[in-house]
């Protein structure tokens, strides 16, 4: 039985089906981050999970129960939200402490379970602090302990890294990572940021206009994107057009820009298909590899992007983008104007249709 | 103690709120309630029975009485002395608006450069007499005013005049008065023109070559004049509206408008003519917001610099 | 060095306007310690015995209670009822709420004479006595309008997200209210209360016209003895009135300033 169980649930505004009988199973203990652009209906779901939308259709069940049509306050879920929302005329502890006071908790024993809290996210000796004292990280991290304090069932962040700094990001995505596994609860994480999500999450579920396109670990979404949707939207892609020329068993000959590439597929012969190549898999060399096909390109731009760098080329007017590790010395000697041959490997390609 | 005339309160956007929508309807009106109740029982009817009143006949012996007439209107638009009374009354006002906005003008303009703390301070000595008994203001004035009242004696024992003026109860004693009770009014509506202007603006002309009184005549000052404006009106129509000052200052002497409404209630009982008077006067109250409101959306928000 | 005199200019006109606008209010003040039995200013000597006299005329000191007891239940009444008001008009979309907007700011448009008579005309009209309730009434019209606009000026710029945080962490909607909203816009709410109490303390064109033996506030019991009298009690009752009013007027600045409580939009 999974402990967090999405059961088709369904949104309408005003005649717009924001989320589409949405299902999804959570194990305890595991972090799922709901990825996608803005309008995707990530942060509906969640705002249903929390309570504050009412579910048209479909339920809510956490470990078997149905919590489907319970108030906010009663879904005893902790929720973290971007502005951090902290109580700005209370101190920090009184900020953590303020949903054990609710659930009526004996003083010592608030006094023990605030401290742990703090000591979670790296903040004692900030009790008496208010919170317009504090940087948005700290005033983040304040808001985690809040929600974790009253050992909720399920955690719920939405956006909650959007209003740091690039720097800040990282390092506080790693620390709700170390704290959600410590206390092991099941979290759910919104973003439309996919560095992070690919980042922290045990599994990815990748939303667009209110369904789940995919759902699966951070290197199948990367590296098996099921529908076009995902490969483009997670990471970036290069797309190659080409025609079927003949048929083997197990390949096809495809004509792509005047040369022959073998594609691993059974398409027959005449259709045109298409697939993506992501930038790290294009590989480029100046001189002609002789092992396999490869196609002429001119360097139109290269930048250097610290571990990486760039090339931005061009075959027949297609422009492709190249990503080369910084430190390989073939690659990087070339600039623009010059002439690349580009190839890749068969067992890289994504999305492979006709 | 008026304030700015129009009032906007933006929607706030309810994001994401439960329950539903019963119980939603009932939060509000459960809210609103006890004004919507004080406000109509004791403000809107009590105006309407007001307005009403002033289409009554009046009986000195009996006193008002159940039958409709203009007269009271018509009475007061065509009698020369009351239509005088009318005059003085706009005629104070636009003098006392005039002389506010002279004199608030450079006070708002060096009020804007102060820096924050001293800012702070001399806003708090501005605003503080609004929170002070007109009554008391009025009559410190009326002190310094009198024949034997300080100025008088300073005048006198300067040689500058040889018997003391009549300074009190003249139309002299109510503007200045007046004056002193509305300038904070316009130097806030003023100052807060002149703080809405880009300091970049100013940088900008000068460094196209102008000085800074072309600076000021081409920048500041037409960029402020939405304040000016606002103010100006609000300041017209507290001193027309007013009856605290002119009455101690004025008194039957510098009969204004409200003075007229005030006796014929109390001293005549005439009440019909009384709340005639009384809505002619809200009547040009509401003219002056409606032309201001009127001029406001014929004419763009900023003012283009030339 | 044109531009330091131009400065130097601009600096004492500022001063000469401030000294005008305390001049009226320096006036009383100082009058009050006369000795003379007439009002003398620049004031003759020195004493307090017209402050002693307001003893000996307890009709002041029945106003002063009067007026006080009054505006306290002013500031009472105006500050829920507002910001009941306040919270329904920024947090609710409803029909008709531009015209309430719009009858609660409309005691700020109507010369406060002509509301004097009305409420006069009206409570004769419904048997209405003069009593403090009646003036209460009276007042708190009056001050409404300027505790809404302070109250909505705080919640206006309210994160309801706050109020989100303390649903899921288990609040009731009264405990959101009690515990979150009412603290965060304290500073309003209690601007708003001591607006309406001064409102109410210093008025006179309406409590003119809601007077009895026994019920004159005290503005109006200025007003009228000064105009059969001319001695130095009125400047000692008033300076107690300044007094007063200038203890509120630190209060008020310590909270939110008075600058803030004109600009309030």
């Amino acid at each position: 039985m999974s402990f967090l169980k999405l059961d088709g649930i369904s949104k309408k505004f005003k005649d717009v089906e924001v989320v589409k009988e949405l299902s999804l199973d959570l194990e305890k203990g595991e972090l799922v981050s709901f990825l996608g652009p803005s309008g995707c209906g990530k942060t509906t779901t969640l705002n249903m999970i929390a309570g504050f939308l009412e579910i048209d259709s479909g339920d809510i069940l956490v470990e078997g129960n149905s919590i489907g049509h319970l108030p906010p306050n009663k879904r005893n879920m902790g929720m973290v939200f971007q502005s951090y929302a902290l109580f700005p005329h209370m101190t920090v502890f009184e900020n953590v402490a303020y949903g054990l006071k609710l659930r009526k908790v004996k003083k010592a024993e608030i006094k023990k379970r605030v401290e742990e809290a703090l000591k979670l996210t790296q903040l004692i000796g900030f009790e008496q602090r208010y919170p317009k004292e504090l940087s948005g990280g700290q005033q983040q991290r304040v808001s985690i302990a809040r929600a974790i304090v009253i050992q909720p069932k399920v955690l719920l962040l939405d956006e909650p890294l959007s209003n740091l700094d690039a720097k800040l990001r990282k390092q506080m995505r790693e620390d709700i990572v170390q704290i959600q596994k410590s206390i092991g609860i099941t979290t759910i994480f919104v973003t439309h940021d996919q560095e992070e999500a690919l980042a922290i999450s045990d599994r990815i579920a990748v939303m667009n206009k209110g369904k789940i396109e995919q759902i699966g670990s951070p290197f199948e979404i990367y590296n098996h994107p099921k529908t076009d949707f995902v490969s483009e939207f997670i990471g970036e892609v290069n797309e190659f057009k080409g025609k079927v020329m003949r048929r083997t068993e197990d390949f096809c000959t495809v004509d792509i820009h005047g040369l022959e590439f073998a594609i691993p597929n059974e398409f027959a012969t005449g259709t045109e298909i298409s697939f993506f190549v992501r930038p790290e898999n294009i590989r480029i060399t100046k001189e002609k590899p002789l092992s396999q096909p490869s196609l002429i390109s001119k360097v139109e731009r290269k930048m250097f992007l610290g571990s990486k760098t760039r090339y931005t080329l061009f075959i027949k007017g297609q422009k492709v983008i190249a990503d080369v590790p910084s430190n390989e010395k073939d690659a990087v000697d070339l600039g623009k104007g010059s002439e690349a041959y580009i190839y890749w490997k068969n067992d890289e390609l994504l999305n492979i249709r006709g | 103690m008026k304030q700015n005339l129009t009032v906007e309160i933006p929607s706030q956007p309810t994001l994401v709120r439960t329950k539903k929508q019963t119980s939603k309807k009932l939060g509000f009106v459960v809210l609103l309630l006890p004004v919507l109740f004080l406000f109509l029982l004791f403000f809107f009817a009590p105006m309407i029975v007001l307005f009403i009143t002033s289409f009554r006949t009046f009986n000195q012996s009996i006193g008002v009485e159940n039958q409709w007439t203009i007269h009271n209107y018509a009475q007061f638009i065509s009698d020369s002395s009351y239509l005088l009374i009318l005059w003085r009354t706009l005629r104070i006002g636009f003098i006392t608006t005039i002389i506010c906005l002279i004199l608030a003008y450079p006070f708002a303009y060096q009020l804007v450069k102060m820096p924050d703390k001293l800012k702070r301070l001399v806003i708090l000595f501005v605003l503080s007499p609004l929170l002070i008994s007109m009554v008391i203001r009025s009559y410190g004035w009326g002190i310094l005013l009198g024949n034997n009242g300080f100025i008088n004696h300073l005048l006198v024992n300067l040689g500058i005049t040889r018997t003391p003026l009549t300074l009190m109860y003249t139309e002299f004693s109510v503007i200045l008065g007046m004056v002193h009770v509305v300038f904070p009014y316009m130097v806030l509506s003023i100052m807060g023109s002149l703080e809405r202007i880009d300091d970049s603006l100013i940088r900008a002309s000068k460094i196209l070559g102008a000085g800074s009184m072309r600076a000021f005549f081409g920048v500041t000052l037409p960029l402020s004049l939405p304040g000016i404006f606002a103010g100006s009106v609000m300041v017209f129509s507290l001193t027309v509206s007013s009856f605290v000052t002119p009455s101690i200052l004025g008194g039957a002497k510098v009969k204004v408008m409200s003075y007229l409404t005030y006796e014929q209630f109390t001293n005549t009982l005439n009440w019909p003519y009384g709340a005639a008077i009384g809505f002619i006067l809200v009547f040009i109250s509401v003219i002056t917001l409606v032309v201001y409101s009127r001029i406001l959306s014929f004419s763009k928000k900023g003012v283009t610099i030339q | 060095m044109k531009l330091k005199l131009g400065s130097i200019l601009l600096a004492i006109y500022s001063v000469v306007i401030l000294l005008f606008l305390l001049t009226p209010i320096i006036v009383i003040v100082l009058s009050s310690f006369t000795e003379t039995n007439f009002i003398a200013f620049p004031p003759e000597g020195f004493s307090l015995k017209w402050y002693r006299a307001i003893l000996d005329h307890p009709e002041f000191i029945q106003s002063l209670t009067l007026s006080i007891y009054v505006a306290l239940g002013t500031a009472l009444i105006a500050t829920l009822f507002g910001t009941l008001a306040a919270l329904a008009l920024v947090r609710y979309e409803f029909k008709g709420k531009e015209a309430i907007i719009q009858l609660i700011q409309s005691p700020l448009l109507i010369p406060s004479i002509v509301i004097g008579i009305a409420l006069l005309q009206f409570y004769t009209w419904i048997g209405i006595a003069a009593s403090p309730v009646a003036l209460i009434i009276g007042h708190v019209i009056l001050a409404i309008p300027f505790v809404v606009r302070l109250v909505t000026a705080n919640l206006v710029n309210f994160n309801r997200t706050i109020e989100d945080a303390a649903y899921i962490l288990g609040a009731s909607k009264i405990n959101v209210f009690f515990q979150i909203t009412l603290p965060i816009i304290k500073s309003g709410v209690i601007a708003g209360g001591i607006f309406a109490f001064i409102t109410s303390f210093d008025d006179l064109t309406v409590s003119l016209f809601i007077v009895s033996t026994d019920i004159v506030t005290l503005p109006v019991r200025i007003y009228t003895y000064m105009q059969y009298q001319y001695d130095p009690i009125i400047t000692s009752i008033s300076t107690i009135m300044i007094v007063l009013t200038v203890i509120l007027i630190v209060v008020i600045e310590r909270i939110i300033g008075v600058g803030k409580l004109f600009s309030a939009k």
